[in-house]
Parts: structure tokens; C-alpha cells; sequence
């Protein structure tokens, strides 16, 4: 069985899923990010593995500590996964909202699953993930 | 992440010889007493002052070194404190606030102590009105007089009865300046300096347009670097030299293929004012992504057309009249879509510059109208000129990433 991961670094939580060639989702870990991305991205693949070996696994990072690992094969933004994963399930023009850690971002498809637009919130954080622990 | 070589442009330290020979001998006259010195707002009548034997400084210009050194958030707060508003322009607040704390990154570039004294303060406020209570200030702080114009804006084509507004009130500085600088009016001299100033801007445009070459020899980054003559030292000699040594390096990387960008994939028009600290990391980020920014309003707004020496007063007022701010939604739509079409671009980048209203053209609709009539899709980044405090690095790099993705997908 041919396998397929992806690591999404967040500001606040670091989450790996890992689909087969079907697109079935067979593993999955969440934990929070921490400061040392490379490590909690090792940490939660592995789990999400459930002990396999992973060196001819493709795998995509996405999230604000993309580009802090070393070891994906791919590199996309989280739009361009929302996107691509938003489509995969509901399959028609829509509009997407992913409340974030630290930030939230609107991303419009149109009926071919393409970006047509998308927008982030500027540097305030009110309405995100963060805020709301905060006043939780 | 893959590394990209940057190719550097050889005529850099040219630059670098011609901007230090500005500042050094504007400190020496303030020193020496041996010229008087006019401060003058970007846009305003410097050609008037530069025939009457003025050396001419640019606050503006010391701001955006204040920014470009990523300084000017040490000096904002002094001047919030003083009472200026952390909402209003940060060249004017990091200026000022550079000024009541006595520093000035001239001192690490150039080991000039202090910013040189003005015996005049010069302003038009063609481009915003904020430049006459910044030359306030001074006039206050150093007991000049202050000289100005006052331009209407938000024109929806240049109007006769503005340009005679305006060649009235250029005519009418010259007893004032005349009277500071110790010496009469020359209608020659003036005719002279304004000859330079247009060959000046002919150059300038001439460098700009190496962008319409795939690849494009330079990008918008480069251009903020190498502007600074054209902004500090039009209608001198020594400018135009150096833009003709920069002109000849260009065209040879038009003629060999040369790109700024290595493997130009993507061309990018950026609307507003520079994000000045974040040139060199936004150079690398576009640069990694393959993909060139290359036309700018901000770059371009130092052309000026109407200059004309055989009608100096008229033409000079007809030339302040028509800059790109000064003009209505109508006019800057049109004008952008003048260049993304001469400069086949795929993408159009607009700066939400917190401090700066008057040169952000997004909060209207434009941005959509213009996607629409052109095809093609923009983004906004949120940011300031100066205040860095106003930008994020990680959701500008995610925004710009995204949307090179989104290009690169359609």
C-alpha cells in the first residue's frame, strides 16, 4: 500500500495525517508545536505512522513552520492545502474558513477546485485560535 | 529551501560615491556656512531652489534611510510622545523622532553627526499635506521660514486653471528666496537646472523601462535603491552621469539575457510606497519564488514629462500637478493598466501602508476593478512605509507565497 503524509507546523499545534493511495486516512497526530519545529514534526509523523519507517514516504509541510524541517519532499502553504483538501471533500465553488492559531484566512474556489482569491487577516489576532484560549 | 543567485548590479557603488558626495558636502555647507541649505518635501520646487545656489536636502529622503536602516521604530515612540500620532505618516514621526533624540543615520554611513540645518524649508504638498506641518515643525525647532505650494488633488485630468494656480505661487516664492540666499533670480540658471532635471528624469525612465526586457535586468527592489539620485540630487550634473552608467549596465544585461531574477517565471506590478526595512528579505523571497517585481507607481513617480527649460515656470508646475497621487481613482486605474499591459505582468501587489493613506489605492475597490478589467489577480500585503511594527514577516510570506501558488495553479 502506497502511503502519503502531510505535516501542518501551526503557530499553535503541529498536525500530521498520513492518507493512503485511496485518500483514506490511515494515521493522524495532534500535539502543540512548541518552539523546536523540527523535532515536534518528527514526533507527531511518528505517531501519526504508528512506528513505520518513513523514508520512502512523500511528504508535504505546510503551516507557519513549513520551511523549519528538513525532511519533506514538498513544501505548499496552508492555503494551497485548504484549498486542495476542501475541494477534495466537497467538490463545487466554494468559500473556505480556517480559523487559525494566529490567524485566519478566506480562500474562494471556484467549480474546478482552482483559487480564485483568498484573504488573511492583518496582524491582529483577535477572532483567532489564540484569542480564544485566551478568553476561554 | 532552494538558494537563488542574486545578480548584484556593478554600478551599486558608483551609487554609493555619488549619495556619500551628496550628504558630505551638505554637511560641509551646514558646517562652513559656505551654502545655504533648503530642506524640501520629494516633489517640491528644488529645481528653484538648486538656481539660486541652494544645496537641497530631503527629509523624506533621511526618513527613508531612518527605515531602510530599520532604525525608525527606536525613534516613532519620541515622537508620539512629543504628541504625534502613531497613525500619521512614520517618515514624519521617525524624522522627528530622530531629531528630539539627536541621532541620525547619516553618523554610521557617513560620520556626519547631525542632519545639516536648513536656512530655508520648502514644501508642495502635491503629494500629501502632512509635509507642511512636518516643515512646521522645523520652522519652529530652527527659526527659518517656510516656503510652499499648495496643490489641489484628487484631479481627474490636469486642469489649466491648477497649473496657473501653481506657476503663480512658484513665481511668487522667488523674492522669498531670493532674500535667504542672498542673491537675485537668474531665469537662465533656472532654465539650466531644469534642463538637467529632464534629461534626469529621461535617464531615470530610460532605467525603468530596461524592465520591460524578459527577464527583467532589475527589480522594483533595485529601483529604491538606485532612485535615490533622482529623488536628492535631480537638476545636478553628476546624477545624470550616473544614470548613464547605469542605463549601459542594464541594456548589457538586456542584450546578454541577464535576469535580476534567475528563471523569471512571474512578473509582478507593486502599487504604494516600499516597505523600506523588509527590501532586502522581500528581494530574497521573490527571488526564491522566481519571480520578478519589476514595475512600480512609487519608482515611476520620479518622471516627469512636462518638464520643459524654454517654459520654466509653467512646465515645472505642469510636472509637480501631474504626479500620480495628485490624481483621481479614474487616472490611476488607467495608469496601471497602461504598465501591467506594456509590461505583460501576471500580478498586481498593493501595499496597505498603514501611515500612509495617500499613497495606499486599495481601500476604494480599485484593486477588484482592476482585476477584473485585466484579468489578472492581486494581493495586499499589510504593512508601512517605516513602521515595522505595522507588518508581519510570516503572514506577508505566507500571502505572497500563496499567491505565486495560486498563479502558478490557474
Amino acid at each position: 500500500m502506497r502511503i502519503y503524509a502531510g505535516i501542518d507546523i501551526g503557530s499553535c499545534t503541529t498536525k500530521a495525517v498520513v492518507i493512503d493511495q485511496e485518500g483514506k486516512m490511515v494515521g493522524s497526530h495532534v500535539c502543540r508545536s512548541g518552539v523546536d519545529y523540527q523535532n515536534v514534526a518528527r514526533e507527531v509523523l511518528n505517531i501519526a505512522l504508528k512506528g513505520r519507517g518513513w523514508d520512502d514516504i512523500p511528504i508535504v509541510s505546510t503551516g507557519y513552520g513549513r520551511h523549519s524541517i528538513t525532511f519533506a519532499s514538498g513544501v505548499k502553504t496552508e492555503i494551497a492545502c485548504h484549498a486542495r483538501g476542501g475541494f477534495a471533500h466537497v467538490p463545487r465553488a466554494l468559500t473556505l474558513v480556517d480559523i487559525g492559531g494566529q490567524d485566519n484566512k478566506v480562500i474562494k474556489l471556484d467549480g474546478r477546485g482552482h483559487r480564485i482569491e483568498f484573504k488573511m487577516n492583518r496582524k491582529c489576532a483577535a477572532g483567532t485560535g489564540t484569542f480564544i484560549e485566551e478568553i476561554a | 529551501m532552494e538558494e537563488r543567485k542574486r545578480m548584484e548590479i556593478k554600478a551599486t557603488q558608483q551609487l554609493k560615491d555619488v549619495m556619500a558626495h551628496h550628504f558630505l558636502e551638505l554637511d560641509e555647507a551646514a558646517k562652513t556656512k559656505s551654502k545655504k541649505i533648503a530642506w524640501c518635501s520629494s516633489v517640491g520646487p528644488a529645481e528653484l531652489a538648486l538656481s539660486l545656489g541652494f544645496l537641497v536636502y530631503y527629509p523624506e529622503n533621511h526618513a527613508a534611510m531612518l527605515g531602510s536602516t530599520r532604525t525608525a521604530s527606536d525613534y516613532i515612540p519620541v515622537a508620539n510622545a512629543h504628541g504625534y500620532s502613531p497613525d500619521i505618516c512614520s517618515y514624519l514621526t521617525s524624522d522627528i523622532g530622530a531629531y528630539l533624540k539627536g541621532e541620525t543615520p547619516l553618523t554610521k554611513a557617513y560620520g556626519i553627526q547631525e542632519v545639516p540645518r536648513p536656512d530655508v524649508l520648502l514644501y508642495n504638498t502635491n503629494q500629501c499635506r502632512e509635509v507642511y506641518d512636518w516643515a512646521s515643525f522645523y520652522a519652529r525647532e530652527f527659526k527659518v521660514p517656510v516656503l510652499g505650494i499648495n496643490t489641489p488633488r484628487t484631479q481627474h485630468q490636469i486642469r489649466e486653471d491648477v497649473v496657473k494656480s501653481v506657476t503663480a505661487q512658484l513665481e511668487q516664492m522667488v523674492p522669498g528666496l531670493e532674500e535667504i540666499a542672498g542673491r537675485s533670480f537668474d531665469i537662465d540658471e533656472f532654465r539650466e537646472v531644469l534642463a538637467i532635471s529632464r534629461e534626469c528624469s529621461q535617464l531615470w525612465e530610460a532605467v525603468l523601462d530596461t524592465a520591460l526586457a524578459r527577464p527583467s535586468p532589475l527589480t522594483f527592489f533595485d529601483d529604491c535603491i538606485h532612485m535615490g539620485p533622482a529623488v536628492v540630487m535631480r537638476g545636478r550634473k553628476e546624477t545624470n552621469d550616473y544614470y548613464r552608467i547605469l542605463l549601459e549596465e542594464l541594456k548589457e544585461r538586456v542584450n546578454q539575457g541577464v535576469g535580476a531574477v534567475e528563471g523569471e517565471r512571474h512578473r509582478f506590478y507593486w502599487e504604494g510606497m516600499p516597505i523600506w526595512g523588509k527590501l532586502r528579505s522581500m528581494s530574497g523571497l521573490f527571488l526564491r519564488l522566481q519571480a520578478c517585481v519589476l514595475v512600480s507607481t512609487y519608482c515611476n513617480s520620479w518622471v516627469f514629462p512636462a518638464f520643459d527649460p524654454k517654459d520654466p515656470f509653467p512646465s515645472m508646475a505642469r510636472a509637480y500637478c501631474s504626479i500620480f497621487i495628485g490624481q483621481d481613482d479614474n487616472f490611476k486605474e488607467n495608469y496601471i493598466a497602461d504598465k501591467v499591459e506594456r509590461f505583460g505582468l501576471d500580478g498586481v501587489l498593493y501595499h496597505d501602508a498603514k501611515t500612509c493613506p495617500s499613497n495606499t489605492n486599495n481601500h476604494y475597490g480599485m484593486a477588484n476593478r482592476l482585476s477584473e478589467r485585466l484579468g489578472i489577480p492581486h494581493l495586499i500585503i499589510n504593512g508601512d512605509l517605516n513602521d515595522l511594527r505595522c507588518f508581519s514577516e510570516e503572514q506577508t510570506v505566507t500571502n505572497i507565497e500563496a499567491f505565486v501558488e495560486q498563479i502558478e495553479e490557474t
